[in-house]
């Protein structure tokens, strides 16, 4: 869609009378256009006026604490979600574009073995950014304990930035008949830019949203897991968007290492 | 106040539910026409205020215009999948209980900006906003319906949005 044809859209948008179809057309655009989002905005405001001059009736006594339960509940969920994410991955330091430097292909080919060789080698080392990187193949050491998929059904991918951004990351992509999942973890990002969103896209064009990263730690760091009910077999590109939409990381999906012996 | 709602600060979510449960309970109530639809409504637009929070840009507009958006967004969401639609087919009820409502005066300020904005249309630019907004009906079905062009409806739409806009923010046209 050209902006003339999403212009020509937006007041409907605004009044949400477009279909789920169209208006994830329009969400697309809006993403990477600032003007049409901004006039997107501004009628979104618009639209609101009429709601807001309602006549208002007053809510139930008993809808309070059903609200704040709800949202608290809601909170306690994520961060046990949260926990699992770091009982897995942890949180991940600045320098996570170094982990194609911890040998990612021989990580995967034969699991905890070549990860310890590899956290030894690092250590042998150990520069900031390889401790950093150490790190980051030791929690993914653990996503792999964590979960005993086969190696087939594990794929990888080294995240990159994208100039002018700074950072980078990496994600496991697992897809086994009855999980699909991802789990990212970026480094070196900037706060500026949160939201970050987590997008795959399979080799047909289809998009599957991973979730967003909401919060980084001083470092700029973070995880996310995602879950699907569809299959990521065709998935071969993950990319991290700013909040404006503009490309901050991507990788390309490697393929899956080696059948578990 | 955002920023305390994302971390799932229980006085923060009181803060906001007190100052915005009402305008939202409101839309839910005229929209879908129950009490029990309007508490579900309110409560699942405070969860998604949560999930959202991070998304929130105090630059780009206020908070309550904010939450509207989201619960008016979710009430038609709900018509559409209740209907299995492929665009909702909103229920209007004029007639809903009205109580006097006293104390916080940010949603009495709101209100009173709001009236201000809807008081600046014409009597067909309002008339117009409402039947989409609280009936649902598309462009198309209102330049059908009123025998105009297409393109005439779709141009007064997007004046009367952006005259509201402005004139909820003291600007003149």
């Amino acid at each position: 869609m050209d902006c003339l044809a999403v212009r020509d859209r937006l007041a409907e948008y605004s009044l949400f009378l477009v279909d789920q179809e169209e208006r994830g057309a329009l969400d697309r655009h809006l993403e990477w256009c600032a003007g049409c989002r901004k006039e997107a905005g501004e009628m979104l405001e618009g639209a609101a006026q009429v709601g807001l001059a309602l006549e208002p009736t007053e809510p139930p006594p008993s809808l309070e604490r059903r609200v704040v339960d709800a949202v608290t509940a809601a909170t306690r969920r994520r961060s046990t979600g949260r926990r699992v994410g770091l009982m897995a991955v942890a949180t991940v330091a600045a320098g996570v574009v170094a982990v194609a430097a911890v040998a990612w292909g021989a990580i995967m080919a034969s699991r905890a073995q070549q990860v310890d060789a590899e956290l030894q080698r690092v250590e042998d080392r150990a520069t900031q950014a390889e401790i950093q990187a150490r790190d980051i193949a030791r929690r993914l050491k653990l996503v792999l304990q964590e979960f005993p998929v086969p190696n087939e059904e594990i794929r990888n991918v080294p995240l990159g930035p994208r100039a002018p951004f700074k950072g980078g990351g990496a994600a496991v992509l697992v897809n086994s008949r009855n999980q699909h999942w991802v789990v990212v973890i970026v480094g070196g990002l900037d706060a500026k830019g949160l939201p970050y969103r987590v997008t795959l896209f399979s080799r047909s064009g289809h998009r599957f949203e991973a979730g967003e990263i909401t919060e980084l730690d001083a470092a700029g760091g973070a995880e996310l897991l995602g879950g699907f009910d569809r299959s990521l077999a065709g998935v071969s590109r993950l990319v991290v968007r700013n909040a404006s939409g503009e490309v901050v990381l991507a990788g390309i999906v490697n393929p899956p290492a080696s059948p578990t012996p | 106040l955002v920023e305390q709602l994302l971390a799932g600060n229980e006085e923060a979510v009181r803060t906001m539910y007190v100052r915005f449960s009402r305008p939202v309970y409101t839309l839910g109530l005229r929209l879908l026409g129950s009490p029990e639809a309007a508490e579900e409504l309110t409560q699942d637009v405070f969860v998604a205020a949560w999930r959202k929070a991070a998304r929130f840009d105090s630059s780009r507009g206020r908070l309550s215009t904010w939450l509207m958006s989201i619960a008016h967004n979710l009430a038609v969401d709900r018509l559409r999948h209740e209907s299995g639609a492929g665009r909702p087919s909103l229920v209007c009820v004029e007639e809903v209980p009205e109580r006097l409502v006293e104390g916080d005066m940010d949603p009495v300020i709101d209100r009173d900006a709001a009236r201000r904005a809807m008081s600046s249309l014409s009597e067909g630019e309002r008339i117009l906003i409402e039947r989409a907004y609280f009936r649902g009906f598309t462009a198309r079905e209102i330049a059908e319906t009123d025998g105009i062009p297409l393109g005439t409806v779709k141009t007064r739409l997007r004046t009367a949005l952006i005259k509201l806009r402005r004139a909820n923010q003291g600007k003149e046209l």
